[in-house]
């Protein structure tokens, strides 16, 4: 009787938790809107971009990564709730671009403006009048403002990475010489590095291989004659790509340290 | 004797699982390779240039399929996108010219 029961309990137990796992979620209201956005977008892309102007790239990422997003908040797991926010932000930011294409290739290929018709021919002259009297001599101008002083803006380029690897390597050297003669130059000035990654891998482990990209270079900064407490550390992991093909040109675009002024 | 069949039997439940989970992942793995090879031949068609909504969703899918196999360990939406990019990449390489006669 004792084991009948224990059976009967187990077999509820599992009932309930295929039942739970099996069922799809219901999408939220906040997530139904950010979808019927971005899918807005991908129509008035195709609806300005057809037929010429079509930015095929950016449009298909976002058709896919859409897709994607939406399978997995289907999934309704706290992992495929991450995958889905990630994806929905990929789809936006493919979207964006794809529009943004669609929308400048048509501006470039407007028709030109039709010269205007020449002015008709001029009317006979009338009688000449007096010449006006001569104008009382203006007064002089006011001397030339002086002018702003413009602020001198560093330009610190970026460093960048191989794949999986966060030493420094010897191409980054020149532009990390750059960013400590500008720090010993102004004293004041305060920088963050910032790690990124390429697309490919977890979150969580670009997330930590973005730590160890900017701890490197602060690491190196330091060695250079930098004081340490003027640099912050940020890892962005692949959260902030400058480049969204899925080529090896692409991802070392992304596999970089930027060099941010701090106020 | 109790003992041999509680073991025999726990040895063939190990054993469905991982046949049966291991015929999943090569299964994805085999069509995720059919996909690269006709993505392959859609490109080498000029397809990029002749059909590039198919090609680039072709690619798209292909991404994601990778993405879902060796990322999420996610097999059974994995073989969606692979198949659905087998199905444009062919799409692809149809409107190429380079399908077969």
């Amino acid at each position: 009787m004792r084991n009948r029961n224990f059976f009967l309990f187990a077999f509820l137990v599992l009932a309930v938790g295929l039942a739970a796992g099996c069922a799809k979620r219901q999408l939220t209201k906040g997530e139904t809107d950010r979808i019927a956005a971005i899918e807005a977008k991908i129509a008035e892309t195709e609806r300005i971009g057809a037929p010429d102007c079509i930015p095929y790239p950016e449009l298909a990422k976002a058709k896919v990564a859409l897709e994607d997003a939406k399978h997995e908040m289907e999934e309704g797991n706290w992992r495929s709730q991450e995958d889905a926010d990630r994806d929905l932000k990929a789809a936006e930011a493919a979207a964006d671009a794809a529009l943004a294409k669609a929308k400048a290739c048509r501006e470039s290929k407007k028709p030109a403006p039709a010269p205007e018709p020449p002015p008709p021919p001029p009317a006979p002259a009338p009688a000449p009048e007096p010449p006006p009297p001569p104008p009382a001599p203006a007064p002089a101008p006011p001397p030339p403002a002086p002018a702003p002083a413009v602020e001198e803006k560093a330009t610190l380029d970026p460093i960048y990475f191989d794949f999986d690897k966060s030493f420094i390597r010897e191409d980054a050297k020149p532009a990390l010489q750059k960013v400590a003669d500008y720090m010993k130059k102004n004293k004041d000035a305060k920088i963050q590095v910032q790690g990124n990654c390429d697309e490919r891998g977890t979150s969580e482990y670009n997330m930590a291989l973005g730590d160890r990209r900017a701890a490197s270079a602060k690491k190196y900064l330091t060695g250079l004659g930098v004081d340490g407490k003027r640099i912050t550390t940020a890892s962005f992991g692949k959260e902030k790509p400058i480049c969204t093909e899925h080529n090896e040109e692409c991802w070392q675009k992304n596999r970089r340290g930027d060099f941010v002024l701090q106020k | 004797m109790k003992t041999f069949w509680a073991r025999t039997v726990l040895l063939l439940v190990c054993a469905t699982l991982i046949g049966c989970s291991s015929s999943r992942y090569f299964s994805t793995s085999n069509r995720i390779a059919e996909c690269r090879e006709a993505l392959g031949k859609a490109k080498a068609a000029g397809a990029e240039t002749k059909a590039p909504m198919d090609y680039y969703m072709a690619q798209e899918y292909l991404f994601y399929a990778d993405k879902e196999a060796v990322g999420d360990g996610d097999n059974k939406q994995a073989q969606v996108f692979a198949e659905k990019c087998k199905q444009s990449a062919e799409a692809a390489l149809q409107k190429a010219g380079g399908g077969a006669k």
